[in-house]
Parts: C-alpha cells; sequence; structure tokens
C-alpha cells in the first residue's frame, strides 16, 4: 500500500459508495494516528452499527463522516448488533439531511486512486480469512485491552481529579501516575502530572522558606 | 464518566456549530479533568488549563474571591469563556480548588450569545456530572485495587469477568446498584487473597 507523496487516504464516504453495491459485511475501523477514533459495521452494503467514544448510531456516523485525516481499515465483520436503521446516505429528521454533501466529496482529489484502493482492500477481504465473531481472535483481544485500559486509566483521572479537589494532592499524584503508566504518550494526562509534581514542589519550596523564616 | 459527558457534548456540539471545545479543568492548578473538541485534537486544552491557573494567580495575587470568577477572551476569530462549574463557593477558603468549565466558539458569535451558551453548557456538563459524581469512596475503592496491580486492564476485565458487571458500567463506578457492588466488592477480595491463581 503506498502511503508516500501526496495521495490521500480514502474516507469513510468511499468505502460506503464502494460496499453499497456489494454482498459483503466488513467492518471499519477508524484511525486517527495511533487513536482508535470509531467503528463502522456495513453489512451487505447497509451501516448497521456506528460508535465512537460516548456516541452511538446514527450521530456518530455524521461525526464520524467529518472527521479530516482519518484512515479507514477494514475488516472482517459479522453484523451482531444494529444501532444505524435506514440508508446511510441520508436520513429524515424534520427534512432529509445527506449524510455528506455529495458536491464535496466529488470535489476531492485523487478519486480513482483512493476507490482503487479501497477496491483492493476489499478484495482481500472477501479472499481471505472467515469472519471473526466479535468474541473471538487474538485482533479482537487486543481491541478488548485497549478498551479495558482506556476505561481503567478514565477512571484513575478521575479518582485523581477527585483526590485533588479535595486537597489530597499525594493521593492525586498516585492516581494520575497510574493513570500515566496506563497511557504513555498521552499529552493530557503527561501536562496533569507535571503540573502536580510542580505544585507539590513549589508547596514543599513554601514550606521550607517558611520553616527557614522562622528559625532566624 | 467519560462516556455520559461525550454523549452530552455530542448533542450540544450539533445544537451549537460554532463550539469548538469544552474543558472541565480543577483550579487553581489546571489540571485537566476532561475534555472534548469537535476535531479530537486534545492538545488545545493545555492551553486553556494554563489559561485558567493564570487566572486563578492573578486573583489570588488581588485577594479576589476564586469561587465567583468569570473569564472572557475574545479575538475576531473566538471568543473563550471561562467560569466555576459551580457558582456556591465555601466562604474563608477563596483558594479552594475548583472545577472551571471553559468554553471555546469560533465564528462570528455575538457576546451575548457566548454567555448564554456558555450557561447552556455549563448547566448540562452539571446535570450529566450530577448523575456520576455520587458514589466517590466506592470509586476510590476501586481505582486503589487497580493501582495495585500490575496491569491495571487486565485486573479490572478479569473484575468485570469474576463480577459479572460489565466492563463499561464497572468502570463508572458510581452507577452500580447495591447488589452489583457487593459482587464486586467479593471479586476484588478473591482476586486479593488468591492472586496466584487470577
Amino acid at each position: 500500500m503506498d502511503m508516500s507523496g501526496s495521495f490521500r487516504w480514502p474516507t469513510l464516504i468511499d468505502y460506503l459508495v464502494l460496499l453499497d453495491e456489494e454482498d459483503v459485511s466488513v467492518g471499519l475501523r477508524l484511525w486517527i494516528g495511533a487513536l482508535e477514533v470509531g467503528f463502522v459495521g456495513v453489512e451487505t452494503g447497509q451501516v448497521c452499527v456506528a460508535r465512537m467514544p460516548g456516541v452511538d448510531g446514527r450521530m456518530a456516523l455524521g461525526l464520524l463522516a467529518e472527521l479530516p485525516g482519518v484512515r479507514v481499515v477494514p475488516e472482517p465483520w459479522i453484523a451482531d448488533e444494529r444501532n444505524v436503521e435506514g440508508h446511510w446516505e441520508g436520513h429524515w429528521e424534520g427534512r432529509w439531511r445527506e449524510l455528506v454533501d455529495w458536491s464535496v466529496w466529488e470535489s476531492l482529489p485523487d478519486r480513482t486512486q483512493r476507490l482503487g484502493q479501497v477496491r483492493e482492500e476489499l478484495e482481500a477481504i472477501r479472499s481471505g480469512s472467515e469472519p471473526t465473531r466479535a468474541d473471538s481472535g487474538s485482533n479482537e483481544d487486543g481491541d478488548d485491552r485497549r478498551r479495558a485500559r482506556a476505561l481503567a486509566a478514565g477512571l484513575l483521572r478521575w479518582v485523581g481529579i477527585e483526590a485533588y479537589l479535595d486537597g489530597d494532592l499525594e493521593g492525586a499524584r498516585g492516581f494520575l501516575s497510574g493513570e500515566a503508566a496506563l497511557l504513555p504518550g498521552e499529552i493530557v494526562t503527561a501536562a496533569n502530572l507535571e503540573r502536580l509534581r510542580v505544585r507539590l514542589l513549589e508547596d514543599e519550596l513554601a514550606a521550607s522558606v517558611l520553616s527557614l523564616g522562622e528559625r532566624r | 464518566m467519560d462516556a455520559t459527558l461525550e454523549r452530552t457534548l455530542a448533542t450540544l456540539g450539533a445544537a451549537i456549530p460554532q463550539l469548538q471545545a469544552v474543558v472541565l479543568s480543577a483550579a487553581p492548578d489546571g489540571l485537566i479533568a476532561w475534555c472534548w473538541t469537535r476535531d479530537r485534537e486534545a492538545d488545545i486544552a493545555l492551553g486553556f488549563a494554563a489559561l485558567d491557573r493564570a487566572a486563578a494567580q492573578c486573583l489570588e495575587g488581588l485577594g479576589s474571591d476564586l469561587d465567583s470568577r468569570g473569564l472572557m477572551l475574545t479575538t475576531d476569530a473566538h471568543s473563550i469563556c471561562a467560569a466555576p462549574l459551580r457558582e456556591v463557593g465555601e466562604v474563608g477558603r477563596e483558594l479552594s480548588p475548583k472545577l472551571v468549565l471553559t468554553s471555546v466558539f469560533a465564528g462570528e458569535i455575538q457576546r451575548g450569545m457566548v454567555m448564554l451558551h456558555g450557561t447552556r453548557i455549563r448547566m448540562r456538563v452539571r446535570e450529566a456530572l450530577d448523575g456520576v459524581w455520587a458514589g466517590g469512596p466506592w470509586r476510590r475503592e476501586l481505582a486503589e485495587f487497580l493501582l495495585g496491580r500490575e496491569a491495571p486492564e487486565l485486573a479490572l476485565a478479569r473484575l468485570s469477568e469474576t463480577s459479572g458487571v460489565g466492563l463499561q458500567r464497572l468502570a463508572h463506578a458510581s452507577e452500580l446498584d447495591a447488589r452489583e457492588r457487593e459482587s464486586v466488592r467479593a471479586a476484588i477480595d478473591r482476586l486479593q487473597t488468591a492472586p496466584l491463581l487470577n
């Protein structure tokens, strides 16, 4: 797969357009860098599942379709739930609402290349291994672990913030360190921990200056 | 907790097209409790946390009350407003750390609308948090258990398996009912007393 040069990655819509004509079930995992931002499940051309952190269904589909710079990775998939009804291209909400502005999609550069790549990827999936159930396979194990890691990190952050709000700075540092260990390289987490360290240091300095003053 | 807030903001983000980011930070040090940005670039939250911190320092220098502060910053392209998540303050503890909500709007938007939207967002976030904020000691107990494990994510998954409480529900500890907490507590005990078997 050529990822060099000015070539743009195929968009979610590119996949949906091509899958629309296909009698195949495919899961589309969406990434921004190393961060998984969402999942769209397509069965016989129709989107039946869309989810991103905290949002499900059509709203998730709408948000995912508009995310810029997303890399879509297709995988074998079997539909095991449904949270999107109707046709993926749009839905009624008082009036007909299109999922995307088609004139924008049509004006994107490198369409032939993008669609060519999507076709190749889908062909590989069709001729490849049998679809796997969501609860089996080593790849899904990795997903489960990633999800558990994100949830555990989220819990530790909140408890850390609560400890901080209660004035327990040492406790807060413990929980935020735990969060940082789970999410190495996550910038907000690292920044929080750094801020807290500085605060503890400042307090320590202030205390020792104070005690020096008292001794004189 | 994160998922609840994400859901709230997804709705608000759809209703207020100018809304660019929302940051919940803990004053006075500007620790980021949670943030939402339209383009999912969490990095910009760092700047707003710094703003929160700077505001706290300015007001501290003035001897002013942090609990009642509000902050408004505007340029041609952006409007930013920040205010405590809750206005009611504890008397006599001016520097008591508090949660501050910062809302960022892009594009042309009237000052009055910034205030109005800002308040609306604050109310909604407050509501969303109220539902999950209870049960602090229990949440802490769970977090302490995870902290003591070599791989907290595996411990959480194992706990979910042993107690029969779903992973997501388990991580949003406050939403559990008494019976679920009991079975999670039993699972914690089992994992702690027989670590080699698990």
